[in-house]
C-alpha cells in the first residue's frame, strides 16, 4: 500500500481525510467570519482616528495657555496653588474579545482641580484634565485598533493559508487517495478476472 | 491743616525711594534681553546687585530669580515700615500684613493635602513683622491645626471659614477670610491718617479689583459663588458699599454684573475688564485687572504729591515692579519673545 504526506491509500485514510477536509472548511469559514466582523470593527474605529490630530492641537493651545499663566503668575504661586491637587487614580481593565486583548482605562479618582484656589491656575487646570480624559479615550481607541489590526491581519493570514495551501493539499490528498483505492480496486478485479477465467 | 514732621519725612523718603525703582522704559528694555543671564546683567539698580552678584550663575533660573526679586520686595517693604513711626508704622506694619497673608495662602494649600512645607517656600517676613509664628504654623499636622495657630490673631474669625474648606475641599473660603480681614485692619489703620479718605479709597479700589478678579472669574469656570455669599456683609464693610451691591455683582450674569460696576465708583476697571468678557479667560481678566488697578494709582503720583497717596503709589510700585520682573524672568526662561510679554 502506497502513502503520501504519511498517509496510506486506504479507504479508512479517505473517510478520515474527508472529515479533515470538512472540519477545516468549517474553521475557514468561521474565520473568514471572525476576519469580516474584525475588519468591520476595525472600519468602526477608524474613523475615530483623525481625532488624535484634533487632541494634539488642542493640547498644543492648552499648553500655550499654561505658559501664559505660568508666566502671568510666577513659579512660586504655580506651584503653591497646584500643590491642593490630590492624585489622580486608575484601573485597567482588560476584556477579552473574540480572542482580542482590549484594554479600558477607568478614572476611579479624578484630581481634584476644583480645589485649586487661583482661578488662572484653576483655567489651566480644568483645560488640561478635559484634554486630559480626550486624550485617554483617544489611547484606549487606539490600542483597540492597533489589537484589532494585529488580528485582522493574523486571521487574513490563517484564512490565506487554510484557502490556498491546507484546503488544495487536502483536496490533493482526497483525489490521490481516490485514484490510489479506484488503481487497486481495477487491478483486484483484473487479478480475480484472470484467476476466473483461468480455472474456467 | 498743619503736616507733621513725620508725615512730612515719610511722603519725602518715598519720593527718594522712587528713584530706585525700575522706570517703564527700563523694564521694557529688561523684556527685550535675551536670557536670564544678560537679564541677570542688565538689572544694575542699586537694591538688585547686592543679591543678584552673590548669585550662583551656574545654578541659575526663573525660581532662583524670582526668590531674589521677592526678598528685594519685601526688604523694600520693611524698610519703609522701619523709617515710619506713629499712626503711619501702625498703618505700614498692617500694610505689609499682605506678606503673612500670602504666606498663609501657602501654608493652607499645604495643609489641605497635609503636604510638607519649608520656610524657603514662603515669603521671608522677619519675626517682628508678623504676628503669625510661621516656623510653628509649617508643621503642623492637619488644616485643623492651622485653625488653632490662628485663634490668638487678628485672624481669628477664619476659624468660621473652616468648615466650609473641607466641606468644599478647597482653601478659597480660608483665602477670601483671610485677605477680607486684612483689608478691614489695614482699612481701619488708614482711616486715623492725615488724608486718610484717600487711602481708604485707594486700598478699597485695590480690593474691589481683586473682587472683581475672583467674582467674574469664578463665573468664567461656571463654579459656585455660594462661598462669597458668605463673606457678602465684610465685603460690603470693606468698600463702603451695600450688602445688596455684593449680592447683585454675585447673582448677576457677567454682562449684567458689568452694569453694575458702571453703575458704581468703580467703573473705572471696566474698560479693562471688557475684551476678558469676551475671550472669558481668566487670565485675560487677571491681567486685566492688574492693567486697570495700575492705571487708577498711577495717577495717584501726579495728582497727589505730596500726599500720603504718594506713599501708597511708591507702595504698589515696589508690588509692580515686582511682578513685572516676575514675568519677565519666567517668560526669559521659557523663550518667550519680547512682543508677548505683557507687563502690568
Amino acid at each position: 500500500m502506497s502513502s503520501i504526506m504519511g498517509v496510506s491509500a486506504s479507504r479508512g485514510a479517505l473517510l478520515e481525510a474527508r472529515k479533515q477536509l470538512q472540519f477545516i472548511k468549517k474553521s475557514t469559514e468561521i474565520l473568514e467570519m471572525k476576519r469580516d466582523k474584525v475588519a468591520s470593527e476595525l472600519n468602526k474605529y477608524l474613523n475615530q482616528l483623525g481625532r488624535r490630530e484634533e487632541v494634539e492641537r488642542k493640547i498644543m493651545s492648552v499648553y500655550k495657555k499654561f505658559i501664559k499663566a505660568l508666566v502671568s503668575v510666577g513659579h512660586e504661586e504655580f506651584k503653591s496653588a497646584a500643590s491642593v491637587v490630590s492624585n489622580m487614580e486608575t484601573k485597567l481593565h482588560r476584556h477579552l474579545v473574540m480572542g482580542i486583548e482590549e484594554y479600558d482605562v477607568e478614572i476611579t479618582k479624578p484630581p481634584s482641580v476644583e480645589s485649586i484656589s487661583n482661578l488662572v491656575v484653576k483655567e489651566v487646570a480644568d483645560e488640561f484634565y478635559k484634554i486630559f480624559i480626550e486624550m485617554l479615550e483617544v489611547a484606549v481607541i487606539e490600542n483597540k485598533i492597533e489589537a484589532l489590526a494585529y488580528d485582522l491581519m493574523n486571521t487574513a493570514r490563517k484564512v490565506n493559508a487554510l484557502q490556498k495551501i491546507i484546503i488544495p493539499s487536502y483536496q490533493d490528498l482526497i483525489r490521490y487517495i481516490e485514484e490510489r483505492i479506484m488503481e487497486e480496486e481495477l487491478s483486484e478485479f483484473v487479478r480475480t478476472k484472470f484467476i476466473v477465467d483461468r480455472k474456467g | 491743616m498743619l503736616k507733621s514732621a513725620q508725615y512730612i519725612y515719610l511722603v519725602s523718603r518715598a519720593h527718594g525711594l522712587a528713584t530706585r525703582l525700575l522706570t517703564d522704559s527700563e523694564l521694557e528694555n529688561l523684556k527685550k534681553v535675551k536670557d536670564l543671564f544678560s537679564l541677570l546683567d542688565q538689572l544694575t539698580k542699586e537694591d538688585y546687585i547686592q543679591p543678584l552678584s552673590a548669585l550662583d550663575r551656574d545654578r541659575l533660573d526663573a525660581a532662583l530669580l524670582n526668590n531674589i526679586f521677592s526678598r528685594v520686595y519685601v526688604d523694600r517693604l520693611i524698610y519703609f515700615t522701619k523709617i515710619s513711626s506713629g499712626k503711619f508704622r501702625d498703618f505700614m506694619m498692617n500694610y505689609i500684613r499682605r506678606l503673612e497673608v500670602e504666606n498663609l495662602r501657602r501654608v493652607f494649600r499645604a495643609k489641605l493635602r497635609n503636604k510638607p512645607i519649608s520656610m524657603d517656600e514662603l515669603i521671608p517676613i522677619p519675626r517682628e513683622y508678623t504676628i503669625i509664628n510661621f516656623q510653628d504654623i509649617i508643621n503642623v499636622a492637619s488644616l485643623d491645626d492651622v485653625s488653632y495657630h490662628l485663634s490668638p490673631t487678628i485672624y481669628r474669625n477664619v476659624q468660621e471659614a473652616f468648615p466650609m474648606a473641607k466641606s468644599i475641599n478647597s482653601t478659597l473660603p480660608l483665602e477670601l477670610a483671610v485677605e477680607a480681614i486684612y483689608y478691614s485692619k489695614v482699612i481701619e489703620a488708614a482711616n486715623i491718617l492725615p488724608s486718610g479718605k484717600r487711602v481708604v479709597e485707594i486700598l478699597r479700589n485695590e480690593y474691589f479689583s481683586k473682587l472683581v478678579y475672583y467674582i467674574l472669574g469664578m463665573k468664567f469656570l461656571n463654579a459656585p459663588l455660594v462661598v462669597f455669599e458668605k463673606y457678602s456683609s465684610i465685603m460690603a464693610r470693606n468698600l463702603g458699599t451695600s450688602v445688596e451691591f455684593i449680592n447683585d455683582f454675585l447673582r448677576a450674569r457677567e454682562d449684567v454684573a458689568l452694569n453694575i460696576i458702571l453703575r458704581s465708583k468703580y467703573k473705572w476697571i471696566v474698560k479693562f475688564i471688557e475684551p476678558a468678557l469676551e475671550t472669558r479667560s481668566v487670565n485675560d481678566l487677571y491681567k486685566g485687572v492688574l492693567h486697570g488697578f495700575r492705571d487708577f494709582y498711577k495717577d495717584l503720583s501726579k495728582r497727589y504729591p505730596l500726599d500720603m497717596a504718594y506713599v501708597l503709589w511708591y507702595l504698589y510700585s515696589v508690588e509692580f515692579e515686582y511682578l513685572n520682573l516676575v514675568q519677565i524672568a519666567t517668560a526669559k526662561e521659557l523663550g518667550i519673545p519680547p512682543d508677548e510679554i505683557e507687563l502690568f
